[in-house]
This record gives structure tokens, C-alpha cells and sequence, in this order.
């Protein structure tokens, strides 16, 4: 019987439109941010992750907690890939096979 | 076929004992040169710089009318005009460059011992109208651009002229735009070399892919797509932006070795600037 008003607590602050979705879409995104900056950094950051951090951030401004959050997530994970793209070729980057 | 690979190792060899290079750049340029001259065995070193018009009569019959009247010579003009104009002490750009900045576009860009940096000539005009007391110019586009023509048509003709000196610090700007140039980058894990080595001569969409030897040639260039003129680092950018690549900020001293790496890849081949592309 108590765990009712748990469900129904949890229910309420994570769904869509709860202040703690919101949170979590800032949060992801923030993360997005981070390896966006490091792969940057490392001179290969992608055009459209710029463009998706952007949308999240305006969706977020404009209260789109569910948008917020799917571009929060779009943008972490193509930051994520660049970034480790970019770590991979640091080191991996090389002529093609026919010019050696 | 011949006198292709014998330009080539000529230009090589003159370019390493200019120099005093260390091998692996002089090494490089014939591995990559003799890529081309294999690929393209009917391609002379000029028609090469030529690029996508040796893929494409059509185009390349386009090409030749529009040259008839070439659409960058306002810009000639107006970068003559320019270029002769004096800055407000009573100097000029003639001032700031051997010979008077005239005939020597095709050795650039140059490392500068003294700051162990790639200097191209964009970034030389800017600094010479800082020393001047004049503001920088934009380096992508108008009047920085057409000085550039002007200067670039005054070494029409020259063999292209890059030389990585017996410095440790120029062969890591050299080997520096070598990686930048062979990492892949962008969602599609694209490389400059997918494009203008393998794939040369092919066809993405619209547009046959020129090879990466003999572009650093044509270039400030007049692009139908631009609808002026622009730098070779704007269609660096571009480049950059087709792959899906963040580009690299323009004058960065990432900027700067990739052009020094691709400008060296033309060494040899006259230079055939200001030019004209779709």
C-alpha cells in the first residue's frame, strides 16, 4: 500500500514536462557540451553537433522539455563520437595504403 | 607520361637543394607527384592544375568561353589599384616585400625562422598594414582578395616554389598540415585525400573531384558559386563544411601548416592565378 504514493511520486517528477526531465536535459547537455569542447579542441568537432546544441538550448529555453531532452541526447552522442574520432586520429591518421 | 615524371623530380630536386630540406618532405612530393603522374598519365603538369575541367568536355568548353573573359579581372584591376595605393604614412604594400611583392606569390607561404611560423601572403598583407598603422583586411573576401590576384598574376607562370628550410620547426608545421590534411574528420569520417587522390577525376553528384596536386595554382580564385573571388583557405572551409567537419578557424596556425602541406603538394607546377571555377 505505501509504495502507491511512491510510484506515484516517482511518476510525477520524472515525467515529461517535470522539472527533473528538464534537469536531466540540461544536465545531457551540458555533458554534449563538454566533449563538443574537447573534440574542438582537438580540431574535430562536427558541424551539425553545433547545430544540435543550439536546438536543445532553444528547446529548453522555450520550455520543450521532451524536444530539450531528445536533442540533449542527439547532441551527446554525436559529441561523444567526434570526440572520440578525433582522439582516435591523433594517432591513427595515415597516408593510404597506395602511397606506401 | 615522360616529361610529366621528369618535371616532377626536377622540381623535387631543385626545390630539396634550394633548401637543403630534410628528405621526408622532398621524398614525399615525389611519392605523391608520381601518385598523380601514374593515375593521370596523359595529364601534363599544367593540365593537372587545370583539375576538374580534364574530367568533363562539356565543362571544360564552358570553362573556356567564360575564360575568354575571365571574371576575375575587375578584381586584377582593382587589387593593382590597390596594391600601388599608398597608406596614410606615405608606404606601401611594394615596401613590406622582396622585389616589391612582385613575382613572388608562387613562394608562398613561407616559414619565418624568426617566429617558427607558416606565413602565407593573406596573413603578410595584414601584418604589413598593421606596421603600416592601416586596420587588417578581411582575409576571405574584397579588396584583401583582390591584392592577392594582383600579386598571384605576377608570378603567372612560375613554378610553384614552397620550401620546408633544414628546421625542425618547419618540418613539424610541414608534418603538422601533412596530418591535418590525412585525418579523417566529420560524421563521415571523410580525409581531404578520399576526395582529391582515390576518388580524383570521379564524380560526386554534380561535380567531377580535381586532384590534389596542381589546385594551390589557380587560387585566389573567381567561383560562380561565390559569385567573387575568394582565398584558397575559403575553399578550405568549404571543403571542410561539405565533409560535415567544424572548419578550422581561417589564418589559425592549423590553417596555415594545411596550406603549407597542400600548396607544397604543387610544387613545380606553374602557378596559374588568379583562376576561374564553377
Amino acid at each position: 500500500m505505501k509504495s502507491i504514493p511512491s510510484i506515484m511520486l516517482i511518476f510525477l517528477l520524472f515525467m515529461p514536462g517535470s522539472g527533473f526531465a528538464s534537469e536531466n536535459a540540461s544536465k545531457i547537455l551540458g555533458e554534449a557540451r563538454n566533449f563538443y569542447k574537447q573534440a574542438d579542441e582537438l580540431q574535430g568537432a562536427w558541424i551539425s553537433t553545433g547545430k544540435l546544441i543550439q536546438r536543445a538550448e532553444q528547446a529548453i529555453k522555450s520550455g520543450n522539455r521532451e524536444a530539450a531532452l531528445k536533442m540533449a541526447k542527439k547532441a551527446r552522442f554525436e559529441a561523444k563520437h567526434s570526440l572520440e574520432q578525433a582522439r582516435d586520429q591523433l594517432t591513427n591518421w595515415s597516408e593510404p595504403s597506395y602511397l606506401k | 607520361m615522360k616529361a610529366l615524371v621528369s618535371l616532377f623530380t626536377v622540381s623535387g630536386l631543385i626545390i630539396l637543394s634550394l633548401s637543403g630540406a630534410q628528405a621526408s618532405p622532398a621524398e614525399d612530393l615525389a611519392r605523391y607527384q608520381a601518385y598523380f603522374a601514374k593515375k593521370f598519365p596523359n595529364l601534363t603538369p599544367i593540365a593537372l592544375s587545370n583539375g576538374m575541367y580534364n574530367f568533363n568536355s562539356d565543362k571544360q568548353e564552358q570553362w573556356e568561353a567564360i575564360m575568354e573573359f575571365p571574371p576575375y579581372e575587375i578584381a586584377l584591376e582593382k587589387g593593382e589599384k590597390l596594391f600601388k595605393m599608398p597608406f596614410g604614412n606615405g608606404k606601401g604594400y611594394a615596401d613590406c616585400f622582396e622585389n616589391g611583392g612582385i613575382g613572388i606569390a608562387h613562394t608562398y607561404p613561407r616559414f619565418d625562422s624568426k617566429t617558427g611560423k607558416v606565413k602565407n601572403l593573406a596573413g603578410e598583407l595584414n601584418t604589413c598594414r598593421r606596421k603600416n598603422g592601416e586596420k587588417p583586411l578581411n582575409y576571405l573576401k574584397g579588396e584583401l582578395v583582390d591584392i592577392l590576384a594582383y600579386m598571384a598574376n605576377t608570378s603567372r607562370g612560375k613554378p610553384i616554389s614552397v620550401v620546408v628550410p633544414d628546421d625542425p620547426r618547419a618540418l613539424a608545421a610541414y608534418e603538422d598540415g601533412k596530418r591535418i590534411y590525412f585525418t579523417r574528420r566529420g560524421p563521415r569520417a571523410f580525409a581531404c585525400y578520399h576526395c582529391h587522390w582515390e576518388a580524383a577525376g570521379s564524380r560526386i553528384r554534380g561535380n567531377e573531384l580535381s586532384p590534389a596536386v596542381g589546385q594551390a595554382t589557380h587560387f585566389p580564385s573567381y567561383r560562380s558559386k561565390w559569385g567573387g573571388m575568394g582565398t584558397i583557405q575559403r575553399r578550405y572551409k568549404g571543403c571542410m563544411k561539405n565533409i560535415g567537419a567544424k572548419p578550422l578557424e581561417i589564418q589559425s596556425e592549423a590553417m596555415n601548416n594545411l596550406q603549407y602541406f597542400h600548396t607544397f603538394l604543387s610544387n613545380g607546377i606553374p602557378m596559374n592565378a588568379p583562376g576561374t571555377r564553377f
